[in-house]
């Protein structure tokens, strides 16, 4: 190992114990959420394409909250409209098994951490956040349901994470995050890795990673989300997540106008492109979204958007309201 | 280490301060109020408190209501994230919802009466461990 090598290490690692106080501020899920997931992503170590029966207590336990189920159901209205037609009662758990068991942890895990950027971040500044992140979102997942190399679980990921990066950014220097969202936008970039390391000494996919791990996403997971979203991009032998995360920040950039993009590599950057054998009608689709926002705003959903009237499709039994 | 045990159950208060005096040095708060009187004068004399235990049912204010006002208070010093104090809820409500929410304010863990003596040693253990990380 050369003096280079060794110095770029410890500046990683002085950035990544910054990123770590900065993922801090987004705290920990309750255990429940934790050992839900946990269980969800043991599952889908095991290959199984649904929920065990060990994961099923844990989610059901999570789901007896109004917030994580009225979550949920709007989800599932956004993702798997097709699974859910008219004329039929959907408990909690029927809707779980809708998703891979890596998915709905991932679903899990954005019911906390949306609702926990709302409360760390200034109230006049959290529409900056939110929108972007909800927007980035629900194209990522709409195209990752679609693009079987992306996935749901990775599009979910690597469309929001960054987002409640910036959360902390925006709850430590609102005044500074606002600059660079502004800067952002002029330079049409979705990201400047170079600024986030001047003005916080880290970046948001380190933030973001520290946020993946403490969350229990664990490390392959995490080291696939930062291969995934580093310049220059993986390469084209790299695992499959990488190419997954990195085809996400692809697309986004790509609707997001972005001029200048990371220098994609071999097979990654023949699919890259949303020209690519890809179905028209979504492509118009999240055009759409990408202009006027996200459709659905299935995050921003509580308690109060679920009752016998906005809901009736959806069984409440056992349910806990505040 | 300092903590602050506030509780207005005098049985549970007793109990809990058994389980902590053995680690920690320890205060007691019996309404919101009080806990929110003595966490303020922790840091105006610059000895801050860095665990809490905080019931969420009390006279005056509520947990939430107590918590609320520190993270403000700390807001205003600059303290943010892991800088600020933990505070576990303790509380006899084995209720999602609540327990959600308790996280989403910024509480760093809840548990639930009758309290297990190892969790709350724990929860202690954690913070210690948290405090002598790297900066």
């Amino acid at each position: 190992m050369n003096t280079q090598e060794v110095i770029t290490s410890e500046e990683s690692e002085q950035q990544n114990r910054i990123a770590r106080r900065y993922a801090q501020l987004i705290g920990v899920m309750p255990a429940s959420f934790s050992v839900a997931v946990k269980e969800l992503l043991i599952d889908e170590q095991n290959g199984l394409e649904h929920l065990s029966e060990k994961s099923e207590f844990q989610v059901g336990r999570v789901l007896r909250g109004a917030t994580a189920l009225s979550v949920l159901y709007w989800a599932s209205k956004t993702f798997c409209i097709d699974k859910m037609p008219p004329g039929w009662i959907y408990s909690s758990l029927q809707m779980a098994r809708f998703y891979r068991p890596s998915t709905l942890a991932v679903l899990l895990a954005y019911t906390y951490l949306f609702k926990r950027a709302k409360r760390v971040v200034k109230p006049e500044e959290w529409t900056y956040v939110a929108e972007p992140l909800q927007k980035n979102i629900e194209i990522a997942s709409l195209l990752s349901w679609q693009l079987p190399e992306i996935g749901p679980t990775h599009g979910l990921l690597g469309g929001g994470m960054l987002h409640i990066a910036f959360a902390c950014f925006s709850a430590h220097d609102p005044k500074g995050y606002a600059e660079y969202r502004r800067m952002l936008k002029m330079k049409k970039q979705l990201v400047n890795f170079s600024h986030e390391i001047q003005t916080w000494g880290c970046t948001c996919v380190q933030v973001a990673s520290q946020i993946l791990l403490q969350s229990g996403f664990g490390v392959e997971l995490t080291h696939s989300f930062i291969e995934g979203f580093r310049d220059p991009a993986p390469l084209p032998n790299s695992p499959r997540a990488e190419g997954a995360f990195y085809l996400v920040r692809c697309w986004l950039e790509e609707l997001a106008g972005v001029v200048q993009r990371p220098a994609a590599q071999g097979s990654h950057t023949q699919r890259n492109s949303m020209s690519a054998q890809t179905n028209p009608n979504l492509v118009e689709l999240l055009k759409v979204i990408n202009k006027q926002g996200s459709l659905h705003h299935w995050l921003e959903k509580n308690a109060e958007h679920i009752s016998a009237d906005l809901t009736p499709d959806l069984l409440l039994d056992g349910v806990i309201f505040k | 280490m300092r903590i602050l045990i506030a509780e207005d159950d005098q049985n549970c208060r007793f109990i809990l301060k058994k389980f902590v005096d053995q680690h920690a040095e320890c205060d007691i708060a019996v309404d919101g109020e009080e806990a929110i009187r003595k966490f303020n004068e922790s840091l105006d004399s610059n000895n801050p408190y860095q665990l809490i235990f905080l019931d969420i049912m009390m006279p005056k204010f509520s947990g939430f209501e107590v918590m609320d006002q520190i993270r403000q208070r700390e807001e205003a010093e600059g303290l943010i994230g892991s800088d600020g104090v933990s505070i576990v809820m303790t509380t006899a409500l084995d209720d999602e919802e609540k327990i959600f929410d308790a996280h989403v304010s910024g509480c760093f863990s809840y548990l639930v009466k009758p309290l297990n003596k190892q969790l709350v040693v724990d929860q202690i253990k954690i913070v210690e461990q948290n405090l002598t990380e790297p900066a």
